[in-house]
């Protein structure tokens, strides 16, 4: 095994990448629509998922959850249950191995569970639990939960063992109960300039509770070997994972072993990290009965115990002045964390401070932001974690001020950006390489051609709107903390077997990490396999499939490799043939030299392995630029998204026709966020938690013509130049076609999702929500 | 109570107890361990469950098991094979409209029947066709781009769109 010392590698593969950026790869590898490798499998039907995986002698688990939202838990009996024939085991909530006490946070929390032969066994003996609940006042409103007064949830910033939990310090007197986290941040002197400004513009923005709506639901076999736990269960960040399971159920790390199935299902954030409810639970199940225990979720308790998207109420101040420039701009921001923490409360507050910052030019800024605990369905991950429902405020805010302004909202947006090579406002170096002024100008261009011929008829309202959005490639500030490696070995007979941190959640990493390899070494993509290395193996990554770092950071470590295996192979093939390694060349999988044409499995006597290694030293913001067209019939308050066209920056397309997969499930999540999708509650009882009810898109909703336009600007610390494009793609998808509605009816629907009932009462100056508020 | 029923599974015959208010899809995933069949709500919204029941579309996870007593269902495992994919299968292939695949069988599924049942049709009708099913991963942009090139390859072949029959 070969290894250089770690930042040598790193140096060496931005390097290259500066190389390649200016000269385009070559066709062999990287650039190409190579077919998915795992796709016959699922076309087949033969992919084994989380939800398909069965082992001997396994157990089934049934949870018991509670159907109040708030109170304590004086007794539980599991007598009976315990007695029902097939029942192995029965816990009470307090029995369960970790941090649980007898406190219930919200409908879907924990009361018992039972392991027994068969699921319906389990779920039989449930209903002989007895138990005894002291009912304490909920709280649902997050900015009524932090004040004073409020019932306590938890204690602020409890210790729960959640990843990157930081200090805080709160300034905000109003700010006391539930808190979970907390950030405040000011450059300039907002005050003065918002008194000195030409405008000043105003108002609140509210974004929903919604639900990832994977289609394979949370799955898990716990088992035990000694003192080791074993948990198989699809998990994008699995090294992160272990140690948070490892602290909550009080066992070393070292204890605790996470696989993923044979084929791991959609994430979008939803799989990222461990759940309370979830695998503590089948890990307590299969330690009091010493057998593998299953737990599975109910489509019902993925929205009630699987996690959601922050819900956040907004408030944005912006100055401008009388031409259009930026000059202060002040947010406040409250998050609702629900019942329980997930460790993201405080990128949703990190993302909704530092993202704009990415974008323009904000002399005067302040920003203050608070993540609340209250008697709701937890929140957590989900692709583009708080910038999302930032970028919805944002971008709404930026349509309403440049139409204040006078300005068109794109002209005005092109007067604030933040241009290649200028430093953030908030001091933190400069946009290396940006691509949205082209995002912009290519954007446009496709919009007008497809929807200048249109005519609309008198009976309905067409509106059209634009949005930007931007997010930072990789989990954090690209201050060389996040690094990746990876191994490639090729064996004797010219195939490449690539172990890395990556975790295929159908976004397409393994073929792209197959192309890296095929493209630096000269094999065809079908001749490498992509593996997953253990977290306990020699190989360095600290967070897996997360932040939309695949491609960048363990495609960067897998391209460090591809030269190091591409340089020995040459090395060994020159040494065999005698000749010199300039006068060898290797394509699909055949050496050519002058003298003959050979295959690598003719020459290889010895397999080679090689480690490679990225870092991430910087964080390139990667940026879009949507654009959508509605259609509003003013009879019901229908909203239709006619067109939508997606220019997003991803630095270098390395799979253009998987690219175009991303930005289209974007716009599909963006389109829902906008127009669709919203966990009802009624006093913390989710009113539409099965998927009859809860509206996810269907091609119905999704755009009558959706175009994609790809552009690549060549990011120097990226593989090929690539950068992230799973996260960064869905932020502008929900504004664009907010302001699109706004243009069609002349109102701003600031709660999405913009339902027909909400745009009805709007196009007549009228807030559906008050006059038919939801109980919460 | 249980009930018997023997019924043709992707061309062989099986025999196995069942209640009456068992869903198929437990029935196949569970009794007969045919996990081709996918499960992912128990409202017949999403779709993965999809198999043909004498070779119409249903959701197995709203059909009663008895009910397919004496018929024939066939599961994503009978449309084509991995060394002879159906054009069906061709197509999702080349046009990318697989991510994670979990719903890939049911759209495939969905597709064999639609394409069974119709004539000419455009992209409208095709996603009036794919609309019970589900995909939170592609926008359905490339599943659509798959059924539409089909419409071309089957007016030559509009015999047998069953394929591998």
């Amino acid at each position: 095994m070969t290894r250089e010392a770690p930042g040598t590698d790193s140096s060496r593969s931005i390097q290259a990448s500066r190389e390649t950026a200016e000269q385009p790869p070559s066709k062999r590898g990287v650039g190409t629509a190579t077919k998915r490798t795992d796709i016959a499998s699922k076309v087949r039907g033969t992919a084994i998922y989380g939800s398909d995986v069965s082992r001997p002698s396994t157990l089934h688990a049934a949870v018991l959850r509670a159907e109040t939202p708030h109170g304590t838990l004086r007794t539980v009996d599991t007598t009976a249950a315990t007695d029902c024939d097939g029942v192995v085991a029965a816990c009470s909530r307090s029995e369960l191995r970790g941090f649980f006490d007898d406190r219930i946070r919200h409908v879907g929390d924990v009361i018992a569970a039972v392991a027994a032969t068969d699921r319906e066994t389990a779920y039989r003996a449930l209903e002989e639990i007895e138990y005894d609940v002291i009912e304490h006042e909920p709280v649902f409103d997050a900015a009524t939960a932090v004040q004073a007064g409020a019932p306590i949830v938890h204690e602020n910033q409890p210790d729960l063992k959640q990843h990157r939990q930081h200090p805080i310090e709160v300034t905000n007197e109003e700010y006391v109960n539930n808190i979970d986290d907390y950030h405040a941040y000011q450059h300039g002197d907002v005050d003065e300039a918002l008194n000195t400004a030409d405008h000043v513009i105003e108002r609140s923005y509210t974004t929903p509770r919604v639900s990832h709506c994977n289609l394979d639901t949370h799955c898990c076999i716990a088992s035990w070997t000694d003192d080791q736990l074993h948990v198989e269960t699809t998990l994008g960040n699995i090294t992160q994972a272990q140690e948070e399971l490892g602290d909550f159920l009080e066992i070393d790390h070292d204890s605790v072993e996470i696989t993923v199935p044979p084929t791991p299902s959609s994430s979008f954030g939803g799989r990222s990290l461990p759940k309370f409810t979830f695998e503590p639970v089948a890990a307590s199940l299969s330690e009091r009965t010493g057998r593998p225990v299953r737990l599975e979720f109910p489509r019902d308790v993925e929205f009630l115990a699987g996690e959601t998207r922050h819900k956040t109420e907004w408030e944005l101040t912006m100055g401008v002045t009388d031409d259009g420039e930026i000059t202060a701009l002040q947010t406040s921001v409250i998050a609702d964390t629900g019942g329980y923490p997930n460790g993201v409360g405080h990128i949703v507050l990190s993302n909704g401070r530092d993202r704009p910052l990415d974008m323009y030019r904000i002399p005067n800024y302040e920003y203050e932001g608070v993540s609340v605990f209250t008697n709701n369905v937890p929140a957590g991950e989900y692709r583009g974690i708080g910038v999302t429902q930032g970028t919805f405020a944002l971008e709404s805010h930026i349509d309403e001020v440049a139409r204040t302004v006078g300005m068109d909202p794109l002209t005005f947006r092109s007067r604030n950006l933040l241009e290649e090579g200028e430093d953030r406002s908030n001091g933190r170096g400069p946009i290396d390489t940006s691509g949205v002024t082209e995002c912009l100008e290519r954007g446009q261009r496709t919009f007008e051609r497809i929807t200048d011929d249109r005519s609309s008829s008198s009976n309905e309202l067409v509106g059209r709107g634009v949005a930007l959005g931007t997010h930072t490639t990789g989990s954090g500030a690209g201050d060389g903390r996040d690094v990746s490696e990876a191994e490639l070995t090729m064996r004797t007979d010219g195939t490449v077997t690539a172990k890395t941190a990556g975790v295929e959640l159908g976004q397409g990493s393994d073929t792209v990490m197959s192309q890296i390899v095929a493209h630096e070494v000269g094999v065809p993509p079908e001749a490498v396999r992509v593996e997953r290395f253990p977290a306990s193996a020699a190989l360095d990554d600290s967070l897996g499939a997360v932040a939309s770092r695949s491609t960048y950071l363990i495609g960067g470590a897998v391209r460090d490799a591809g030269t190091q295996l591409s340089s020995t192979l040459v090395d060994r093939i020159s040494t065999a043939l005698d000749c010199s390694p300039a006068d060898v060349r290797i394509d699909d999988g055949t050496v050519h030299t002058d003298r003959s044409t050979v295959s690598i499995s003719d020459l290889l006597e010895e397999e080679i392995t090689v480690v490679g290694r990225a870092t991430a030293d910087d964080a390139p913001a990667s940026y879009g630029a949507h654009f959508a067209e509605v259609v509003v019939d003013p009879g019901t308050g229908h909203v239709d998204v006619r067109t939508f066209v997606a220019a997003q920056d991803v630095g270098f397309a390395i799979n253009p026709k998987m690219v175009e997969g991303q930005l289209e499930g974007a716009v599909l999540h963006g389109v829902e966020f906008a127009i669709c999708s919203e966990l009802r509650a009624d006093n913390g009882i989710p009113e539409n938690s099965s998927l009859a009810d809860y509206s996810v898109a269907s091609p119905v909703e999704m755009p009558n013509q959706l175009e994609c336009e790809i552009i690549e600007s060549a990011e120097r610390s990226g593989p090929y130049g690539a950068k992230g494009l799973g996260t960064p793609s869905l932020p502008p998808v929900a504004p664009a076609i907010g302001n699109a509605i706004r243009d069609a009816i002349g109102n701003r629907i600031t709660n999405p999702p913009a339902t027909a009932e909400r745009v009805f009462f709007a196009m007549a100056g009228r807030d559906f929500d008050e006059e038919v508020p939801v109980d919460e | 109570m249980t009930v018997t029923v023997t019924f043709e599974l992707d061309g062989e015959s099986v025999t196995v107890e069942t209640r009456p208010d068992q869903p198929l899809r437990e029935l196949l995933r569970e009794s007969l361990d045919a996990k081709q069949v996918k499960s992912g709500c128990e409202s017949g919204r999403c779709g993965v469950c999809t198999v043909l029941l004498d070779d119409t579309v249903v959701k197995s996870c709203l059909t009663p098991a008895p009910k397919v007593d004496g018929r024939r269902v066939r599961t994503i495992a009978d449309i084509g094979t991995d060394e002879d994919l159906h054009p069906v299968q061709t197509k999702f292939v080349d046009n990318f409209a697989a991510q994670c695949g979990y719903c890939t069988p049911g759209f495939v599924l969905a597709t064999v029947d639609f394409l069974e049942n119709t004539d000419e049709f455009d992209r409208e009708d095709a996603k009036k066709a794919i609309k019970g099913n589900v995909c939170r991963c592609t926008g359905y942009e490339k599943i659509l781009d798959a059924i539409e090139t089909l419409d071309e390859e089957t007016d030559a072949d509009r015999d047998s769109p069953l394929g591998t029959e």
